[in-house]
């Protein structure tokens, strides 16, 4: 494999890992409350911030990963206890509009504390090498990104299928009244796929500021949209089809920048959300969802 | 066991139940019968607290406790010994036929006990040990019943609230499931079934109630019933 | 406050197509009054308070175009500043002087950069860009319903900010246009708003309005009533998409300047938040919320910089929504108009 293509797809895969985390959570969230959370996005701006005040404290990396995760779920947690939980049972279109409002609490409240200023952001310098792979090499970033991101899924996928907890939640996800009669405290299931969704999207806000080394009040936005896009390829729902659907934008976005002249660089969230609308038109169950579901 | 007095529940605006009182002894297996619309199933999801009253009682005497079923919360409903098994059946299409039955298993601790149960639900029901790893929603009707009801077991019900557990099954299904109530019943489980088939619902119940349009207009014995003019006339389909 | 509850589409749509006489005087003195009362503003008040009051109009007029394709037909879409941008540009482009055009967008075809039309052109055509855009792509977005369109709408901002930006032959990217004719004074802004208000007023209480209003409650009986549901969604979304493209051409030629991100996801939100609060589908709450919410951001603004708390006003506005979605998630007027509004301008007794 000459260099040029593997660096191209080392690089797809890392930026995939970051939209495969936050659209899990997104993909838990709508699956058990029928919700769109446009606010799931604003958790990886709060997951980089805290990363950098972490790392200002000089508390050493592992730690901070603990810690990230932590503020990540308390922080979904409350918005799902203050916001979410009062209205639910209200329409979809309500519950949408009252993410949208969440969200842009949560950006401007930032504004207004940390100021709309980028700021630095950095891996310690042993992180930012390159380390060479039999005649290619990779940034160590993206590899640490990559190979924790898969941790943390199969840390996921343990939980989802193999602990008590996780069978509650698919069956609260699948059949809420169903998932009562058999003694689940719902409101507590619902509170834990937050927590869980959003401990995933603040990591990835970790990531995101070590591959790109700069973060901002407003950066959840965009990962926020993208990890929509990935649910809707993969199959809003499914968490299998989020994570497979994050790997394929990140994938894509990195091919449509490198293969594609220069000048077509800067369409490159044109092209996603092209591409989002194409697939909701052809396919509105997702690459890899059997159609069944209604899009109602 | 189980005591309801003046239960009055709304449905958005429309008053379903108008002070509904019965009681339900111990060991008992009563059948509620009614025409669609009467408030059967509303009663049963009252009970488990997925739905409040607005006024009245329901209280529920079980392991030397009382609870008042109006003010608790669903899932302490189930710690209290109390199952519902759903009209419709509602098993977790998606999960294994092993899963469901953990689920139904979700509040108890003891896992020697839940061993122990679910041996009993597979040699009730041999096809579920045979289909634990398949999808639930892969099972015809009469299995998906079974697994219902089975889910319903390891739950180790005091007392069992079952909501049409025949409704669009085979004959000789219905007749394995009747068993099966049968044999819950002779091992104390209290029980309260709800059941469009009446003629099969009074030969086996103790004691019977009839609603209609939210009201409980007859109670007696399922003999005493089974041979009310009315209830003959009106659910039996035998002119008097 | 006898309206507040929900009322009735059946009960708000008995007026019929025509508008009585009575009716068409009560709206005239009113256009009249406020007439009035906006001269008087321009002679007696700064520039700032007559460009706000300007800015306050073509929000509202924005608020009451969503109101018509998201209130009365219930389709969510999030899409009005995509349109915006598209009639901001279109407009610019048709306005700039002729002599800076050509060097400015190279890209621009010789006749386009050799034009320089006055405003009204422009804002016709601008608007019918935005129409042309939106029933090319509706007949596609709008099969999507609940938050699928909103998001899929969402998408589209994204994606004519992309082309805005990367297009600078045309638009010069980033950037954007500075410098445009200032050609709208408040009046523009007067006499657009009165246009929307009145469109939306004849289209919600006529059989147009009610058959909407058929699609929101539940399309399948509209459609078996012989309402072509799909058709009707498309009407609104492109008549909505129309008056978005001509408020963005207004608004750009007041502040002078378009670039990618003057109309982004930040103003969907905000307009969507004057309907929602103002109650879904009623004009009367759509003017209202938007004067409200307006007046209070613009008020919070001086305060947002001595205290340098930039962003303050929008938190506030997040926090007032999610307010009103806890205790009236109908809207302060739910998807009527108050009884005093409706008889005053329909000419006509309560029922």
């Amino acid at each position: 494999m000459s260099q040029y293509l593997f660096q191209q797809l080392i690089n797809g895969l890392a930026l995939g890992s970051l939209y495969a985390l936050v659209a899990i959570g997104f993909s838990m969230i709508y699956g058990i409350v029928r919700l769109i959370n446009f606010a799931h996005g604003d958790l990886v701006m709060i997951g980089a911030f805290s990363t950098l005040a972490l790392v200002t404290a000089g508390v050493p990396w592992p730690l901070i990963l603990v810690f990230v995760l932590t503020i990540g779920a308390i922080a979904g947690m409350t918005i799902e206890t203050i916001v979410f939980r009062p209205i639910r049972g209200a329409s979809q279109v309500t519950g949408f509009i009252a993410t949208l409002a969440v969200s842009i609490a949560i950006q401007n409240s930032a504004l207004m504390i940390l100021s709309g200023q980028p700021r630095n952001f950095l891996f310690p310098a042993g992180m930012r090498q390159r380390v060479g792979l039999g005649g290619v090499n990779a940034s160590l970033t993206d590899i640490v990104i990559i190979v924790l991101t898969l941790a943390l899924i199969a840390g996921l996928f343990l939980i989802v299928y193999r602990t008590r907890l996780g069978t509650a939640m698919r069956a609260t996800a699948e059949n809420l009244t169903a998932a009562r009669l058999m003694g689940v405290a719902v409101n507590r299931t619902i509170l834990a796929a937050f927590a869980i969704g959003s401990a995933l999207a603040a990591v990835s806000g970790l990531f995101w500021g070590g591959k790109f080394g700069q973060i901002d009040p407003l950066l959840g936005f965009v990962p926020g949209l993208k990890a929509f896009v990935a649910c809707v390829i993969g199959g809003v729902g499914s968490i299998g089809g989020a994570m497979m659907g994050g790997y394929i934008l990140g994938l894509a976005e990195v091919l449509f920048v490198g293969l594609l002249p220069q000048e077509f660089s800067g369409y490159r969230d044109t092209f996603v959300f092209l591409l989002l609308i194409v697939i909701l038109l052809v396919r509105p169950s997702g690459l890899f969802v059997r159609q069944t579901e209604e899009r109602a | 066991m189980l005591e309801i007095r003046d239960l009055n529940v709304f449905r958005g605006a429309t008053h379903v139940l108008k002070g509904v009182s019965f009681q339900v002894r111990e060991g008992e297996l009563a059948a509620l019968i009614g025409a669609n619309g009467a408030g059967k199933s509303t009663t049963l999801l009252t009970l488990s607290g997925l739905l409040r009253p607005r006024s009245g009682t329901a209280i529920l005497r079980s392991g030397g406790k009382e609870f008042d079923l109006t003010r608790l919360a669903s899932e302490k409903i189930v710690r209290a010994g109390l199952i519902h098994c759903p009209e419709g059946r509602q098993i977790f299409q998606s999960l294994s036929v092993a899963e469901n039955l953990a689920m139904g298993a979700y509040a108890q601790r003891d896992k020697v006990r839940i061993r122990e149960t679910l041996d009993e639900v597979h040699s009730l029901f041999p096809i579920l040990a045979e289909r634990a790893g398949l999808a639930a929603g892969s099972l015809s009707g009469g299995e998906q019943m079974m697994l219902a009801i089975g889910r319903a077991l390891l739950a180790r019900p005091r007392m069992l609230l079952l909501d049409e557990p025949s409704l669009g099954l085979a004959p000789q299904v219905v007749e394995k499931i009747f068993d099966v109530i049968a044999r819950l019943k002779s091992t104390g489980v209290t029980i309260l079934l709800i059941e469009q088939n009446a003629a099969m619902a009074l030969e086996v119940a103790d004691a019977a109630h009839v609603m209609e349009n939210g009201r409980i207009v007859l109670s007696g014995t399922g003999a005493e019933l089974a041979s009310n003019d009315r209830v003959r006339q009106s659910y039996l389909g035998i002119a008097a | 406050m006898a309206a507040t509850q929900e009322v009735k589409p059946s009960n708000d749509t008995a007026v019929g197509t025509v508008v009585p006489r009575g009716g068409f005087i009560a709206a005239a003195l009113t256009v009249l009054a406020a007439a009035a009362a906006v001269f008087a503003a321009q002679h007696g008040f700064s520039a700032y308070v007559v460009t706000l009051l300007a800015l306050l109009f073509i929000n509202a007029a924005l608020a009451v175009s969503l109101t018509l394709t998201n209130g009365l037909t219930g389709l969510f879409s999030l899409g009005h500043p995509a349109f915006m941008t598209i009639g901001a540009y279109v407009a610019a482009i048709l306005t700039f002087s002729a002599r800076r055009k050509g060097s400015m967008l190279p890209d621009l075809p010789e006749w386009l950069a050799a034009t320089e039309l006055s405003m009204l052109p422009a804002l016709l055509i601008a608007g019918l860009a935005g129409g042309l855009v939106a029933l090319a792509i509706g007949g596609a977005v709008l099969r999507l319903k609940g938050h699928y369109l909103a998001v899929a709408t969402l998408g589209l901002i994204i994606v004519v900010q992309g082309l805005a930006t990367n297009w600078d032959g045309i638009t010069r990217g980033g950037a954007g246009l500075s410098g445009l004719p200032r050609h709208v004074n408040v009046w523009w802004a007067f006499g657009f708003l009165v246009f929307v208000v009145a469109l939306t007023w004849r289209m919600k209480f006529s059989s147009l309005g009610r058959a909407m209003m058929a699609v929101r409650e539940n399309e399948l009986a509209a459609e078996c009533s012989g309402i072509n549901a799909a058709r009707l969604k498309i009407l609104a979304f492109v008549v909505g998409a129309v008056l978005a493209a001509m408020a963005g051409a207004l608004l750009s030629h007041l502040i002078s300047v378009v670039t990618p991100k003057t109309y982004s996801v930040l103003l969907a939100f905000n307009i969507v938040v004057m309907v929602v609060i103002g109650g879904s589908g009623s004009i009367t709450g759509a003017l209202a919320a938007a004067a409200a919410i307006t007046i209070l951001s613009e008020s919070l603004r001086p305060v947002e910089e001595s205290v340098g708390l930039y962003g303050l006003s929008q938190v506030i506005v997040a926090l007032c929504l999610i307010l009103v979605l806890y205790l009236k998630p109908a809207g302060l007027f739910g998807s009527g108009e108050p009884a005093v509004v409706r008889r005053l301008f329909s000419g006509r007794k309560e029922p």
